[in-house]
């Protein structure tokens, strides 16, 4: 089920009716909130809320295990079988055709023939998502960071959130599942902020993102020879990917917020970066913290030598890049990221004389080795990387490119403005400050023009797919 | 223990969402005042290739336009003849104008296309040339003769969502916002990935491209061959004569008509077409009576100028054109 649909506007509905009932009993609450979330799971394929169950049973009963367990051998050996578990179903669902075709390619070209058969394989929606989130509570279990939960129907609860459950934000044991076990207090706040959020994001899905995508496919469907257009592409698959995915991420904190429960921030204004370290701080903040937090560190972090921490830098965003596809370019996306968080430490700690460079050149060296992450992330395949870089020197443009840059502007002033306006005032709900009438002005403009580009096919939020 | 208690008064709920509704309904009424008071700006192109085609012939055929030569029928002639061009290779550089449609509407479309042009540009043509291909004259009655009302007034909706159709959409004023307002934000891109889309990227290109050509098009596809081999045979669809006669009385007076029918790609040409076609044409022309049959114009080209089994593309269009012009060149200096 897709927020921006007309299935997910009639499930809220009656999901908010049957939680106010059950306002009086946690018990109650619960039982609706893993029901409800396997319901909105089960409307992409019913067959897949097993594997869904399969990981929560496992990483509960494996933390419930090693609550009780006396030696740290008996702890590890159930950390050790949780990971292997969950990423072993990862790996079958998400990178067995992948690592396939890779080694069939590799023998091929050392001249031997595996024919391995292809499976055909459906890629369960958020299996990362969630696969990551209850790997996160058994690990945090093991490092005694959390206690292990007894409460099995929460942690059904915390593994299968509907607001989040698909695309995030990812959340730990340490603030989403303590949720579950408690009264939430619902604020006039919470609902102002719910409803802000939730308009907004879908404002950015809606009439951004979407609308953003046929200028994007645009350049990248078609053979092209223009510097100019690859560059216009991409910049505007740069905001339709933030538009799709950090609305997402309002959407699912707007209509927690609504219910009572506070999700982690996952975005904080990314484009305004000076550094890629900057960038990867305010970028799909739950996925970065995570790899830091659970791979990054447990490879050593930066406690060993300097090449040490640029091999362990370079790892972790590579395995980050492989985390959101079965695909080279993702992995292409991942090392080129691994490699500039390298070269961003390197300048940090051997610039010449403590150079600083003026921020207006940080910002636009950062953003333009953003962008060209962006098209090795948006590209099909390694020879279109090829071909889009190589256009890269072409400066022809067609004659419509004056109508596609029009599109372009357009569609981003609202999201540059908000982001300018927040990023001035500190404040990424800026907006709610405003008196009762300007916001409910801004509020109602929004949603007039959400209800404008609904469609009754909603289309699918880019980060579904990982 | 209680799931969850709320920490605020019934007055601070209606103050987080009435005002928005409040400022939704006022917009709401701000556009359909503005829609019913007509003040709202004409609706631009906004859809499919096919309805911005449609559309800007619709609004060309009832705009001045000098043109002294017009061409009507079916896509062939809008795709295969660059009107421009013809103009500059014609003796004296007469203005031309193509008006072309598309294979389903029927010959008193056609007629009514003409009409439109000769209304708004009267006792202007002089020459009306006929191009279609043989299969539009096999063709039964066409019936888009509804849709082409619906383009002339404006009124057809292709790009309309379900979800705002009927009742909501009408109440929000969103048809209006949709269709005249945000269509002159937003130009609409082109979708899927075929040459077009590469070429013109927008529907409003195709409409700037028309224009600049005195309403020919391109067809940008790439030609695919027959599987199977082609059948010969002819045959006129049984309600043509009716058509063809009223058409011929819409002919503007004073004007010539000339007919012809264009070619098809080689390996779409079967055994014997060129005398089959010729025989087509004759029997048609008991009831189109044409001042003039055009027959020397090809049964077949080979497939590298086509786009499609009968859309020649942007080299055949140029050959066509120029080959057309030498046909015309000798018609246009005689007496009528």
């Amino acid at each position: 089920m897709l927020f921006n649909s007309n299935d997910f506007l009639a499930f809220f509905a009656l999901f908010c009716a049957g939680y106010f009932v059950a306002g009086s009993s946690l018990f109650a609450r619960n039982l609706i909130m893993v029901a409800g979330s396997y319901v909105f799971y089960s409307w992409w394929d019913p067959r897949f809320t097993v594997l869904l169950l399969f990981t929560s049973v496992l990483d509960f009963s494996v933390g419930w295990l090693m609550g009780t367990a006396a030696s740290q051998g008996r702890r590890r050996a159930l950390l050790v079988t949780s990971i292997v578990l969950n990423l072993g179903v990862l790996a079958t669902f998400k990178y067995f055709n992948f690592f396939r075709e890779s080694f069939d390619n590799l023998f091929t070209a050392l001249g031997w023939s595996l024919h391995w058969k292809a499976w055909d394989i459906v890629l369960p929606v958020g299996i990362s998502f969630y696969t990551f989130q209850s790997m996160s509570y058994v690990v945090d279990v093991y490092r005694r960071t959390i206690p292990a939960n007894r409460d099995f129907l929460g942690f059904l609860g915390y593994v299968s959130f509907f607001p989040h459950l698909v695309a995030g934000p990812i959340q730990r044991g340490t603030t989403l599942l303590p949720q579950f076990g408690r009264t939430l207090v619902i604020t006039g706040e919470d609902i102002e902020l719910g409803i802000w959020l939730s308009v907004w994001g879908l404002f950015k899905k809606v009439v951004i993102a979407d609308n953003l995508a046929p200028l994007v496919e645009l350049v990248y469907n078609h053979p092209v020879s223009s510097g100019p257009m690859v560059l216009l592409g991409t910049v505007a698959f740069a905001m339709q990917i933030y538009c799709d995915f950090s609305g997402y991420s309002d959407i699912a904190t707007g209509v927690s917020r609504l219910l009572g429960f506070r999700l982690t921030l996952n975005f904080n204004l990314p484009y305004f970066a000076t550094s890629l370290r900057d960038f990867w701080r305010c970028w799909h903040i739950s996925l970065s913290t995570w790899l830091r937090d659970y791979l990054y560190l447990s490879l050593g972090g930066n406690r060993g030598s300097e090449a040490r921490t640029y091999l362990n830098l370079g790892i972790t965003m590579l395995l980050g890049g492989l985390w959101h596809g079965a695909s080279l370019t993702f992995v292409l996306w991942g090392l080129w990221h691994g490699l500039g968080l390298i070269a961003n430490r390197w300048w940090e700690q051997h610039r010449p004389g403590g150079a600083v460079l003026p921020a207006w050149l940080s910002w636009l060296a950062t953003q333009a080795f953003v962008l060209y992450g962006w098209m090795l992330f948006r590209a099909g395949s390694l020879d279109q990387v090829l071909e889009l870089t190589r256009a890269l020197v072409g400066l022809s443009l067609p004659h419509w490119w004056p109508t596609y840059l029009s599109n372009l502007l357009v569609l981003s002033a609202p999201l540059v403005a908000v982001q300018i306006w927040q990023r001035r005032t500190g404040d990424l709900n800026a907006p709610l400050r405003l008196p009762v009438w300007p916001r409910a002005a801004l509020q109602g403009a929004l949603l007039l023009l959400i209800i404008a580009f609904w469609k009754p096919e909603a289309s699918p939020f880019i980060y579904f797919q990982f | 223990m209680k799931s969850h208690e709320y920490n605020f008064s019934l007055r601070q709920l209606a103050r987080a969402i009435l005002p928005t509704l409040v400022v939704l309904a006022g917009l709401a009424g701000v556009l359909r005042a503005a829609r019913s008071l007509g003040l709202m700006p004409t609706r631009p192109v906004t859809s499919d290739p096919h309805y911005a085609v449609l559309a800007h012939q619709s609004r060309a055929a009832r705009s001045h336009h000098p043109a002294q030569i017009v061409l009507v029928g079916d896509s062939t002639c809008m795709a295969d003849v660059d009107a421009r061009a013809l103009s500059q290779r014609l003796p004296g550089q007469p203005r031309v104008l193509n008006l072309g449609l598309l294979i389903w509407f029927d010959l008193n479309t056609y007629a009514e296309v003409l009409s439109d042009f000769a209304s708004a540009n009267p006792g202007q043509v002089r020459v009306v040339l006929l191009l279609v291909t043989p299969e539009k004259l096999a063709l039964p009655r066409a019936t888009a003769q509804g849709l082409w009302g619906e383009i002339r007034l404006n009124e057809h909706e292709p790009d309309s969502p379900a979800a705002l159709a009927g009742a909501p959409r009408d109440w929000l004023g969103l048809k209006c916002l949709r269709e005249n307002l945000l269509p002159r934000l937003l130009a609409t891109p082109m979708r899927g990935n075929g040459e077009a889309a590469a070429r013109f990227a927008f529907s409003s290109e195709i409409d700037a491209y028309q224009t600049a050509h005195d309403g020919s098009t391109l067809d940008l596809a790439r030609f695919i061959r027959p599987q199977q081999p082609p059948k010969p045979g002819y045959t006129l669809a049984e309600d043509l004569e009716a058509e063809s006669r009223a058409f011929r009385a819409k002919v503007p007076s004073g004007a010539r008509l000339f007919v012809g029918l264009t070619p098809r790609a080689l390996s779409y040409s079967p055994p014997g077409d060129r005398a089959q076609r010729l025989e087509m044409l004759t029997h048609w022309n008991r009831w189109v009576q044409a001042d003039t049959l055009l027959t020397n114009l090809p049964a077949a080209w080979p497939d590298p100028f086509f786009a499609s089994k009968e859309h020649l593309n942007e080299l055949g269009q140029k050959r066509f054109t120029a080959l057309l012009a030498r046909e015309l060149a000798p018609l246009l200096q005689e007496r009528p």
